[in-house]
């Protein structure tokens, strides 16, 4: 066993050589992003709810024309949410002195629900912080839209056979190509209520106008660790739940979420096989068992039997023998007595004359 | 023995139901692939998933589980007086997960892509790729169990010898590949705490999944032994026939003792979370219907009938669990998924959408009467007897 | 190769785990094989070997 044990000790070290070539272990290292990723900072005190921010999307994508125009206000009466021809909408809401707006897209999260749950990798959080989305692979199966807890991917549920998933691209394209040098609702905002820079930058701002204007925010920046972080982070004058941004989603991320369940999945593959060949096994011994004691005991069963008939023989033999002994007796008795009688009878006869 | 029926006119009242059913089939083939998953479904931004996944492939795996559960206590437990029950379980599972992956087609987007998450590009962080990957190869490893009784049928006697060589390395990768798409389907869900309500989110999701997937497979065995017992009596030979009671009878327990243990890991999923407060509400009393109705109840009833050996309190508890198992999921994916939405916010299947369940669900029937009327799942081919 | 996000880490582990479940599955297929290769048949039905 000794050479056997060498080598697979030699092939665990190859493998372990070959794959363990990264540092990062899930259980010590942390995951901090990538260093110098860009974000957005919206500052609810600032939005004014003009919907600027829209049509500057709009234009710099290329999406189709919306059924009101960017400059109808009355559309903010009622909530919207995106969709498959809008990556982002205003919405307004009742704040703390008189309405408040805020503005709603791809929160572009640090840990990407959509990325976690894509099965076919569609997603990709970029070095740029940007979380973007590839139509060449997409099947269309929509867990992306179940899984982001911001309800942010849209469908185009009209198309019968090339529908994408439509959402905020942070402009990446754009600005990987030089087209743009920021997104571009950044851009149109025309009072600097979004910010476009480093998240690690965003973050400091963001502390900066909160300390130095307790009164005016709430003392928290949401985006900060909600559902892992985020790279789209928001400051406001009004309580985050009353501008439709939920409270209750925790810190942890979707990937973190989901990595005990997905942990164990190797291990069925893993311990399955064993455990039912186990079991097969054992049942096959307790067959087999089974199957030559029952061998056994009919043998035994059938030996007894035959020895049994042959006692049964024999005791009629020997029966027989005694009654064959007895009956020659008998003969041999009745023919003494015949003969004797017999001579009597000629005796008795002939007994004078001699 | 099944020539009886070529000679009667095809048009039965069954024939001609499933006629009109599948040409409403055909009219929806056509709608989703002209108009898109918007001219047939209610499916919006914020309900991405309806009918489609929640019933035809959430419920149609559990419900298919009886093809692992049947030919694992047969040929790994060694409990061979199950073996006639084996043929029919292999067929409804095999047409189960055919027909899931059919209706898959009309639910994704690009149903030409299906095969990229397994040799294109894996994203395999995904619980969905582990299903999707698990379902391709288990409906495979199926087809392999199931095509010996269409061998023996064309008489080709060599390639099924040959396959059913096979019969136990097939059962085992078939009880590892449903143990992990049954959980899977569960895990799905285990992504989505913010969406679906307490009471049935858990991170046990996948534990609870799988362990009710046991006692919906021995139900449907059950059920569908008794559906199918009088229209293909002719059909049974008399090994079937005599083992009949004593699979109702074996199951029963199996049954009982499995709905037990999932109950017991539901307390636990609620005590993880510390939920019994929710236990006090409307969804309480939803959750408590599911579980007292149709997971306690039919437990008892599957205890009691197979101490008494009462066969229709068993077959009762059976229809029961089944429909147990179909609100549990409907639940998961649908009910108590995006709870918190407002109702003129929530989803609704659509005339469509129901119909096509029911055409999926038809095409399942009508190929399974064309297989039992035909090849060798209830009897046993004369000239293969090994079986055992 | 450092990793920045745990997303891809995961995609990068869980990838080569998938492999290595198709490694095991078909592993112990062969390793019981082998193992259970000299095992004496079990014969069920004798008159069938009479073939």
């Amino acid at each position: 066993m000794k050479r056997r044990q060498f080598l697979g000790l030699l092939g665990a070290a190859g493998i372990t050589a070959t794959l363990g070539t990264t540092k990062a272990q899930a259980s010590t290292h942390s995951f901090e992003g990538y260093p110098g990723a860009k974000g957005v900072l919206f500052d609810e005190t600032r939005c004014i709810g003009c919907r600027k921010c829209e049509a500057g999307c709009n234009k710099v994508n290329k999406l189709p024309a919306p059924a009101k125009p960017f400059a109808d206000l009355t559309v903010l009466n009622q909530e919207r949410r995106t969709d498959e021809k809008t990556y982002t909408v205003v919405n307004k809401y009742r704040g703390k002195n008189g309405p408040a707006f805020r503005k709603m897209q791809c929160n572009h999260c640090m840990e990407p629900a959509c990325a976690s749950v894509c099965f076919v990798h569609a997603f990709t959080k970029n070095p740029d912080g940007s979380v973007t989305y590839d139509p060449t692979v997409c099947v269309g199966c929509r867990y992306c839209m179940v899984a982001c807890p911001f309800n942010i991917p849209a469908y185009e549920y009209s198309d019968p056979l090339t529908p994408r998933v439509m959402k905020c691209t942070l402009c990446h394209d754009q600005i990987q190509k030089g087209e743009q040098t920021m997104p571009g609702c950044v851009e149109a905002c025309p009072k600097e209520a979004l910010t476009y820079g480093k998240r690690d930058d965003l973050l400091q701002i963001a502390r900066a106008r909160i300390s130095q204007h307790p009164e005016r925010y709430e003392n928290h920046i949401y985006g900060e660790k909600e559902m892992g972080g985020t790279n789209w982070l928001y400051i406001s004058g009004d309580p985050f739940k009353d501008i439709g941004l939920r409270e209750d989603l925790g810190s942890k991320s979707v990937p973190e979420i989901v990595s005990g369940p997905l942990s164990v999945v190797p291990m069925v593959a893993a311990l399955w096989p064993a455990l039912l060949g186990g079991v097969w096994a054992i049942n096959k011994r307790k067959e087999k068992v089974a199957a030559e004691e029952q061998k056994a005991a009919v043998k035994a069963a059938r030996a007894a039997a035959k020895a049994e008939g042959e006692a049964k023989l024999a005791k009629a033999m020997e029966n027989a023998e005694r009654d064959k002994n007895q009956a020659i007796e008998r003969e041999v008795k009745r023919a003494l007595e015949e003969a004797e009688a017999a001579k009597k009878d000629a005796g008795d006869d002939g007994g004078e004359g001699a | 023995m099944s020539t009886e029926n070529n000679n009667k006119s095809l048009m039965t009242p069954a024939n001609i139901i499933t006629a009109v059913i599948l040409a409403i089939g055909l009219v929806i083939t056509v709608l989703r692939f002209t108009k898109g998953l918007t001219g047939v479904t209610n499916l919006d931004q914020n309900n991405p998933w309806g009918l489609w996944i929640g019933f035809d492939l959430l419920c149609g795996v559990a419900l298919a589980a009886g093809g692992y559960t049947t030919s694992s206590a047969c040929y790994i437990f060694g409990l061979k007086k199950y073996h006639s029950a084996v043929r029919p379980a292999i067929l409804t599972a095999f047409l189960g997960y055919a027909l899931v992956v059919f209706a898959l087609h009309y639910d994704v987007g690009r149903p030409y892509r299906l095969v990229y998450p397994i040799f294109y590009q894996p994203g395999t962080t995904s619980l969905l790729f582990e299903v999707g990957l698990c379902v391709f190869l288990y409906v495979t490893t199926l087809a392999v169990e199931f095509s010996p009784a269409m061998f023996e049928w064309l008489g080709m006697k060599n390639v099924r010898n040959a396959i059913h060589k096979l019969t136990l390395p097939l059962t085992v990768f078939g009880v590892v590949l449903s143990t992990l798409h049954q959980s899977s389907l569960g895990a799905l869900y285990i992504a989505v705490p913010s969406k679906l309500h307490p009471l049935w989110y858990s991170p046990y999701l996948a534990i609870l999944f799988f362990v009710s997937s046991i006692p919906a497979g021995l139900s449907m065995v059950i059920f569908e032994g008794t559906l199918a017992h009088k229209p293909w009596h002719h059909m049974m030979d008399k090994t079937h026939l005599d083992e009949h009671e004593g699979v109702i009878l074996g199951f029963s327990r199996g049954a009982a003792i499995s709905l037990g243990a999932y109950f017991c890991v539901k307390l636990v999923a609620m005590a993880y979370d510390n939920n019994w407060s929710y236990l006090a509400t409307g969804w309480g009393a939803w959750w408590l219907l599911e579980v007292v109705g149709f997971v306690l109840a039919p437990c008892l009833m599957y205890a009691i009938g197979s101490r008494e050996k009462n066969i229709p309190l068993i077959k009762w508890a059976a229809a029961l669990t089944v429909v147990g198992i179909i609100l549990n999921r409907l639940n998961v994916s649908l009910i108590a998924f995006n709870w918190q939405l407002p109702s003129s916010q929530r989803y609704f299947p659509s005339f469509y959408e129901i119909m096509f369940s029911v055409f999926v669900v038809t095409l399942g029937v009508t190929i399974y009467r064309f297989i039992v009327s035909r090849m060798p799942i209830f009897f046993e081919h004369p000239d293969y007897k090994d079986a055992h | 190769m450092e990793y920045y996000v745990y997303q891809d880490f995961m995609l990068h582990t869980k990838s080569i785990t998938y492999i290595l479940m198709g490694l095991f599955v078909l592993g112990f297929w062969g390793f019981w094989a082998f193992m259970t290769s000299r095992d004496e048949e079990i014969h069920k039905f004798p008159e069938h070997d009479k073939e």
